[in-house]
């Protein structure tokens, strides 16, 4: 607690005000996002080692700290591309920065999503034989691949866009 | 009109890049020319996608290796567009490759001999089909600060009219 009361010893009340807001903001997403995980694969206590969830007879393990972490990404998310559309920000190097970072976060933990769709979809067609000449059913986790990928393509071109608008933004003498 | 046709240039170069290396990847695993790729791993062999699939990914990676080394030369300068479209082909390859690297794993490990019921500590060995997930979320993570960071050059050397 030292270097807190230090730091509030060396700013202004008003900053010092600003950020206690960001702070217990920042606190609050991250015991909604803990809350929102547990209520949302019905666990008892978030002590527990995995959450387990059941699709097509099949047990699929994450630990509660990978979907938390998961939420707190998606609703900084949120709370930044909200920010960045607001004038007072749009000239904050640091608003934009952390925008695009967050916006990577999502394309990297969107691929696993893609790799665990991808991975049950090779393995489904070869379970779920119906009996017939050449009649099998095809079964995804999630959905095709081809309309996630189509997703990512857009989230990746989203990126692009959005850095450089940033690029031209924070560009010298402009 | 000179700067589309010295990009187009450099894309149909990545192209060939792709078919040559193909060809000799193919010398190399089958001794001959083949429609698929049969990589023979231990005492299996994979059969990959038809050509043209392979190709096409090789072209990829080509291109990207060219355009990256262009606009590293360039100190990106020029309009990086086709970089980022080839970042974007080759940040998707990778969500292949990650998904095929973890179909083809074993999750639970080989057991080393002798079997579970023998001991009391077994030695389980973990199997890859390509290496560990973790190194391809790190390459894909670097593709994607990669990309970031060609944008916003781009960006930032965009003459504003």
């Amino acid at each position: 607690m030292a270097p807190f009361f230090i730091y509030c010893s060396t700013v202004n009340n008003h900053t010092m005000l600003r950020h206690i807001k960001k702070i217990v903001r920042f606190c609050f997403i991250i015991l909604l996002a803990l809350r929102f995980s547990n209520y949302l694969f019905d666990q008892q206590s978030l002590s527990t080692k995995t959450i387990v969830i059941d699709i097509h007879d099949t047990n699929y393990s994450y630990t509660p700290l990978h979907c938390t972490f998961t939420i707190i990404i998606v609703v900084l998310f949120l709370s930044y591309y909200s920010k960045i559309t607001n004038q007072l920000y749009r000239n904050n190097k640091a608003v934009n920065y952390t925008f695009l970072i967050l916006l990577a976060f999502i394309v990297v933990g969107y691929s696993q999503l893609m790799m665990l769709n991808y991975a049950t979809y090779s393995i489904f067609p070869t379970t779920c034989v119906i009996p017939g000449p050449d009649d099998y059913r095809e079964s995804y986790l999630i959905t095709n691949p081809v309309y996630m990928a189509m997703v990512q393509v857009f989230l990746i071109s989203f990126l692009i866009y959005n850095a450089i608008k940033v690029g031209v933004k924070f560009k010298k003498g402009a | 009109m000179k700067r589309y046709i010295k990009e187009i240039v450099w894309i149909v170069i990545s192209i060939f890049l792709g078919i040559a290396s193909y060809i000799i990847i193919s010398y190399y695993l089958n001794g001959k020319i083949a429609p698929q790729l049969e990589i023979p791993v231990k005492e299996t062999v994979f059969i990959t996608y038809p050509d043209i699939e392979i190709v096409t990914y090789i072209s990829i990676l080509t291109g990207f290796l060219i355009f990256s080394i262009r606009a590293f030369i360039n100190k990106f300068i020029n309009n990086n567009y086709v970089l980022l479209i080839y970042n974007l082909l080759f940040i998707l390859l990778m969500t292949k490759i990650y998904s095929l690297n973890e179909m083809y794993s074993v999750e639970e490990g080989w057991t080393i001999y002798p079997p579970l019921s023998g001991v009391q500590d077994a030695k389980v060995e973990g199997y890859s089909f390509i290496t560990s997930s973790n190194y391809i979320i790190v390459l894909q993570a670097i593709l994607i600060l990669f990309l970031i960071y060609t944008a916003y050059k781009t960006g930032k050397n965009k003459k504003l009219s």
